[in-house]
């Protein structure tokens, strides 16, 4: 019996709110932060009930409602994004704005990689009309050099970064520049040739003192992720409100 | 003395020239280089190596085009000593751009060994959710892929019929250019125990050091250099292609070391040159 | 308890015991106050799944959740009644001011960055928190703001965001509804398009917090190149170094997190930061005890080591 009033409990709460929230101005604000407390408490305890015995599957059956909800929701941002994007690159075509040029590239390309999309992807070219095979020859001859090109400049960023950033200009800095030229030399065979301690040391490097460290990281992290997880919870931060108090 | 100074402060399209010749001469002129196993690349030879014949392994093929010349290598290697040792194979992938590494990659080299589709190999495409996709496996892959790549129900499959969930497999390896290890770590191996482990790019490494210690990663395959010592393992020889990019690695690497070790020669003889007049004045 | 259980345990826990008189007693004590402890928790309470709803295998979640639930509303109160709160300094923090003002002097846009991550991601929480703060003073000072963004969720939610900031700080005119835009779905697409119009328009000022994968350093470096102030914040570990080797100020994990209250200074948010700290001594005192106890277990034990690191491990597993 208390399993299944949970979810109308949650629900009848909600409208609770929501009523109240009517009759005390500004409204907006009351309704998202109830179903944020609403929906946020309900998940909170999802996570330690069972789904092995009938209540639980009936408990746990709005959870998956709730993550269809997200998803839906978010294929619908989709549209917006997209809105928006169209509206400010045609606008630069229309007035023919300095770099115009890009933006009708922009365009062609959104417009020619949804339509080919829509119409059908497939892998081969034999027995299948060409609008079907011509989305993956786009993908593979635009997509992919476009994209590992990107990702290709890394090495060149990196380099100048660490050009720049490594001075040996106080202690810190000094163990900095060290770490980093032993992990540098250790993870080439290269730095084998030199001296067969580079390998070892560097995965000493990366087994341990590398690793405290971001366990360190990462537990601060994971507390303050609780924390934040409950003031949005609680109310006492409203990031879908425009930020905090 | 401003030549020193001058070296604190080389243009950067300089550097770029240097690292551009780098990367692109071992190309032309490839060289081998002795190649040094470390221990996580041998563990995670060791997992695939232990399991008995017919023993079923899933890959997770997660990344884009973006990383395909470091996580490439990986997945040819794997697959390849996968069908060496007769094993039985599952693919699939959370991002959208792995899913035709994950279908073009198995069924060459099936073509090489001879494995039948179906039979030793199954390919189940793409499936949108991550999180979502890993838990529902953990309950029930034919709800969380009821068709294959091809369009074919996952039931009528003879080699997935006996396949319900983590259970039934053997082990688990994710191919990753983000941090999907994270959420298999979290999601499937802490809630279903499995077997698992990773072939990651360069970049992303370091950041799962931690789970080795924990063993809840058997091995780990990082970046470029991880995946040449598994391939070297598997073949027991590299390939020209990642001979040739390591030999581009590693000269890159020294490249930098050496651009970093003369901003620094740059930044003290400075700072010893300064002190030195300031000296010379106040005499 | 089954009778067999029972003796199984003892021989268990308490073992037979070898070596000196000392590590017989010692063995005896500590294997007694196990066996009657925590470790064998997963064991008897699997009765306990008679309960409907719980699931008792995370019950220790639970109880440490509720528990850390409890600490927070005890400094929120507390915050709530006055009474100052020591907060370190965090110069990224102090820095921005400072950015801000440069940027209206110069006439010259203010970037925020977020990272990849959807809006349910809590880095990118923090940044729209951040995003709404850094708007508001933008708007005062009447600085242009430019806000890409990679994903459609957040990018719904941070046109909302600036836009509110804007209507508080009473400057709604001035605000520019294609200030927050939408440019592509991937991570390359979406890091050529803002190195670009970095390198194009030079701002006077980058922000950038939130979630970053590899695209962080092709980010940051543009910027850097141009002669921005750039101000990074993310909890991602493998992104910092490259934060801090192209950035002027770097926030390093939960300071990304701690922003918010830093720049607000507001009671409740700078309470909730005290119940943070209190939640890691409490997990740095666990570790120290866990590493002290297993050590000696592991040096004075032998029978009993097993079920010392399994009753630690027990005490934080999340099924």
């Amino acid at each position: 019996m208390v399993t299944i009033a949970i979810p109308w409990f949650i629900v009848l709460g909600f409208a609770g709110f929501t009523v109240y929230a009517l009759f005390k101005p500004p409204l907006r604000r009351w309704v998202a932060i109830s179903i944020a407390l609403a929906v946020g408490m309900y998940m909170f305890f999802q996570f330690f009930t069972t789904t092995e015995t009938p209540a639980g599957e009936y408990f746990n059956e709005w959870f998956q409602r709730f993550n269809k909800w997200a998803i839906i929701i978010s294929g619908l941002t989709v549209i917006l994004a997209v809105g928006n994007l169209l509206k400010i690159h045609i606008l630069k075509v229309k007035k023919l704005q300095p770099g115009w040029g890009y933006s009708f590239i922009t365009l062609l390309a959104l417009f020619t990689m949804s339509l080919f999309g829509i119409l059908g992807i497939q892998f081969q070219k034999e027995g299948i009309p060409w609008y079907q095979w011509t989305f993956r020859w786009l993908w593979k001859t635009f997509n992919v050099a476009l994209d590992s090109s990107m990702f290709a400049l890394l090495a060149f960023f990196m380099a100048s970064a660490a050009y720049r950033a490594f001075r040996a200009r106080n202690m810190e800095a000094s163990l900095m520049l060290a770490t980093a030229i032993i992990v540098m030399l250790g993870r080439v065979p290269v730095g084998d040739y030199i001296t067969s301690a580079f390998p070892t040391l560097t995965s000493w490097i990366l087994m341990f003192p590398n690793l405290a460290a971001q366990r360190g990281i990462m537990m601060g992290v994971a507390l303050g992720a609780i924390a934040t997880s409950l003031k949005i919870i609680l109310g006492i931060e409203r990031p879908y409100l425009g930020g905090a108090k | 003395m401003q030549f020193f100074e001058r070296l604190q402060f080389i243009d950067r399209r300089i550097l770029f020239l240097f690292l551009a010749a780098a990367l692109i001469l071992p190309f032309f002129f490839p060289f081998q280089q002795k190649i040094l196993i470390t221990q996580e690349v041998k563990n995670f030879h060791r997992t695939i190596d232990s399991l008995p014949e017919g023993a079923v392994v899933a890959i997770s093929f997660d990344y884009g085009p973006s990383a395909m010349p470091e996580i490439n290598p990986m997945a040819r290697a794997m697959i390849e000593q996968i069908f060496q040792k007769n094993l039985k194979l599952i693919t699939y992938a959370l991002w959208q751009d792995g899913e035709p590494f994950s279908i073009q990659i198995p069924e060459e080299l099936a073509k090489q060994h001879q494995k039948i589709y179906g039979e030793h190999y199954v390919t189940l495409g793409f499936k949108p959710g991550r999180v979502a996709v890993i838990l529902q496996m953990g309950e029930d892959i034919h709800t969380a892929f009821p068709m294959d790549s091809k369009g074919t129900r996952i039931s009528d499959i003879p080699l997935m019929k006996n396949i319900r969930n983590y259970s039934d497999l053997n082990l688990l390896i994710d191919l990753a250019a983000g941090a999907d290890p994270d959420l298999y770590v979290g999601y499937a191996v802490e809630r279903y125990h499995i077997p698992f482990q990773a072939g990651v790019t360069a970049v992303m490494a370091a950041n799962f050091y931690p789970y080795l210690q924990t063993r809840q990663m058997k091995g780990l395959l990082p970046g470029l250099k991880g995946a040449s010592e598994y391939e070297f393992m598997v073949t027991q020889a590299n390939s020209r292609q990642v001979t040739q990019m390591m030999a581009s690695q590693s000269l890159v690497h020294l490249i930098m070391v050496l651009f970093i070790l003369l901003g620094n020669m740059g930044y003290f003889l400075t700072k010893s040159y300064k002190k030195q007049t300031q000296q010379k004045g106040r005499g | 308890m089954r009778e067999e259980e029972i003796s199984f345990r003892k021989e268990y826990f308490i073992g037979r015991g070898g070596g000196g008189e000392l590590r017989r007693m010692l063995n005896r004590l500590m294997g007694g106050l196990l066996l009657v402890s925590f470790s064998s928790v997963p064991a008897w309470a699997k009765g306990w799944q008679r309960f409907p709803l719980v699931d008792i295998e995370r019950i220790n979640v639970f109880v440490l959740s509720v528990g850390f639930i409890f600490v927070l509303l005890y400094f929120l109160s507390r915050a709530r009644k006055g009474g100052s709160l020591y907060l370190r300094r965090i110069a990224g923090l102090d820095a921005m001011e400072e950015a801000i003002g440069r940027a209206t002097e110069m006439g010259k846009p203010i970037y925020f960055i977020n990272g990849l991550d959807p809006p349910h991601s809590i880095s990118t929480i923090a940044a729209i928190n951040i995003l709404g703060l850094v708007a508001r003073r933008v708007a005062e000072y009447e600085a242009p703001l430019k806000v890409p963004n990679v994903d459609p969720m957040t990018y719904a939610v941070e046109k909302e965001t600036v836009k509110e900031a804007y209507i508080h700080a009473g400057k709604a005119d001035a605000y520019d509804p294609d200030s927050v835009y939408f440019i592509a779905g991937t991570q390359f697409a979406y890091a050529a398009a803002v190195s670009g119009s970095l390198l194009r328009e030079k701002p006077a000022t980058n922000i950038l917090l939130g979630y970053f994968y590899a695209e962080s350093l092709i980010l940051a470096e543009s910027g850097a190149a141009t002669g921005a102030i750039q101000i990074a914040g993310t909890d991602a570990v493998t992104q910092l170094p490259f934060f801090v080797a192209a950035c002027d100020y770097t926030l390093i994990g939960e300071e990304l997190y701690a922003a918010s209250a830093y720049l607000t200074r507001a009671p409740l948010l700078l309470g909730a930061l005290k119940a943070q700290d209190v939640g890691k001594i409490l997990s740095i005192a666990t570790l120290l005890m866990a590493t002290f106890f297993t050590f000696l277990a592991y040096a004075f034990l032998p029978t009993v080591q097993e079920s010392f690191k399994e009753f630690f491990l027990n005490l934080l597993r999340t099924a």
